[in-house]
């Protein structure tokens, strides 16, 4: 697993790439690098998961962790482009109703910077 | 210390009959010499008998009673010893009640008027989890900290598992769970309802280690209270969800399939809560995933409803309810098992009863990974309406 930051837009919206698996043996550290990156005070937080090639079900709680606390503050979580894999596990456990997905980087920036 | 039968049985009710009632009832029990039955009338009787006997292994307790009623009772025991497990004998449908007994450490329930057999396997249930966690607690000294919380949490996951499924001549149902090296989340359970319906569930909750257990266990609890009286499996999973959000501090959630089946008219309802939709195989050998009803996986948001979609199966059509760990049982090139293979093997020999079928795919999953250790559990459970049912 590995977490980079590939842009910070002018408004405050990072873009973190998510590369690798990020399975119950990475999640810890999955949780403390994305909890780190969104207690920084980013308003928005995009996760790119092009070459994201597995998530654990204990990975998509901390995401949903961070959508949560991104909402308390203030700010909001996306996704973009979701492998297919992926998206049908996001579908299935009904987290595409709770974190917003898109297809690509940039309609997933125009809807953080609204 | 690992306790041998006959076990002591302390029943704390009210009701001056239920004790030659429970004691011919249970007759067979006794004169096997697995169980021992001692009785109190009420809270403080129980506490009492508690305190001068050390040896009493658990507790089937009524909810109202005269001095001290079951709820209160259920408090004070762990003060006694924290190792009796106590069974709550509760009005039927009462989930107010059932959920207070649950948060108040109460193992399991079961409801009135007692059905005997239910008692005696519940009881089974609840013996078997206290040996287990006996022994558990014995070896802890002997394991790291880590491994003896998988451990433990490891034999947690299986105590709440049936291993008796009912004898139906309508339907042949079994299921089995095969733990992961490191500790998955997976539990399945069968819920026998009114009119001779029958509910099953398959669930993955999503972390591991005692506290996921303990989600587990309070899941299982949940939607086998919350079955009994209710108006179908969406409205099960919807008052399972706000039980499961009220107390979760954590982002744990469990994705869950819950069904019911009537074996009067072959209807088979069904709701997912963020699980995989069921597979339906047909006796020719061809399959169908049945519509995804679109719920949210339990525990994570409150007030949420959830949609439930009923099909007709007819006589020898089988119902799949698996995990992920077997669709997505992996080859060490990150190749999957599945949906197609997983219809292969229920379907290979339509002649087989469910518990063949069921252990096909099992030998089917271990043949395709081949060396590739698994990393989660595998649960499969196999439901057949029967061709003569």
């Amino acid at each position: 697993m590995k977490l980079t930051v590939v842009n910070v837009t002018e408004n405050g919206v990072m873009v973190v790439a998510i590369d690798g698996r990020v399975d119950s043996s990475t999640a810890p550290k999955f949780r403390r690098v994305l909890g780190g990156v969104a207690d920084a005070g980013t308003r928005g937080l995009v996760l790119d998961l092009e070459n994201l090639r597995f998530i654990s079900s204990a990975a998509l709680g901390v995401l949903l962790e961070v959508t949560k606390a991104q909402a308390r503050r203030g700010g909001v979580l996306a996704v973009c482009s979701v492998p297919e894999s992926l998206r049908k596990i996001l579908e299935i456990s009904g987290f595409d109703q709770i974190i917003p997905v898109h297809d690509t980087q940039a309609e997933a920036l125009a809807a953080c910077s609204r | 210390m690992v306790v041998k039968p006959p076990y002591k049985i302390l029943v704390v009710d009210d009701e001056p009959d239920l004790e030659p009632l429970m004691l011919q009832r249970m007759r067979r029990n006794i004169r096997r010499g697995q169980y021992n039955f001692v009785f109190a009338r009420n809270g403080v009787q129980a506490l009492d008998r508690l305190h001068q006997e050390d040896d009493i292994d658990m507790v089937v307790s009524d909810i109202n009673m005269p001095e001290m009623d079951g709820l209160t009772l259920l408090q004070q025991i762990p003060k006694v010893d924290p190792n009796i497990r106590s069974i709550i004998v509760s009005a039927y449908g009462d989930m107010e009640n059932i959920r207070t007994a649950m948060n108040r450490g109460a193992f399991d329930f079961v409801t009135k008027p007692i059905d005997f057999r239910d008692l005696r396997v519940t009881i089974d249930r609840t013996l078997q989890h206290l040996m287990e966690w006996r022994e558990a607690l014995a070896s802890r000294d002997q394991l790291v900290a880590l491994q003896n919380e998988l451990t433990v949490a490891s034999k947690m996951q299986q105590s709440i598992l049936p291993t008796h499924f009912p004898d139906h001549p309508g339907y042949q149902l079994f299921a089995n769970m095969e733990p992961a090296r490191s500790v998955g989340g997976d539990f399945f359970d069968v819920v026998t309802l009114e009119n001779e319906r029958i509910g099953m569930t398959v669930a993955d909750v999503s972390d591991k280690g005692v506290p996921a257990a303990l989600f587990m266990m309070s899941t299982r609890t949940l939607i086998k209270g919350a079955a009994i009286g209710s108006a179908g499996p969406g409205d099960v999973l919807r008052e399972v969800n706000n039980l499961l959000f009220e107390d979760n501090e954590t982002e744990m959630f469990v994705t869950v399939l819950y069904a019911e089946y009537n074996p009067a008219n072959g209807e088979f309802v069904y709701a997912s809560g963020g699980h995989d939709p069921p597979l339906l195989v047909r006796p020719d050998g061809s399959s169908t995933s049945l519509p995804l009803t679109g719920g949210i996986a339990l525990g994570l948001l409150p007030d949420l409803d959830y949609r439930q979609n009923t099909v007709i199966l007819e006589p020898g059509e089988t119902i799949v309810l698996y995990t992920d760990g077997v669709s997505e049982a992996m080859t060490s090139d990150e190749e999957q098992f599945g949906l197609e293979r997983l219809r292969d093997a229920v379907a290979a020999d339509p002649g087989e009863d469910a518990a063949a079928a069921n252990e096909a795919v099992f030998e089917a999953v271990s043949d395709f990974v081949g060396d590739n250790p698994p990393s989660d559990d595998i649960t499969c459970l196999t439901f057949r309406r029967t061709v003569s049912g």
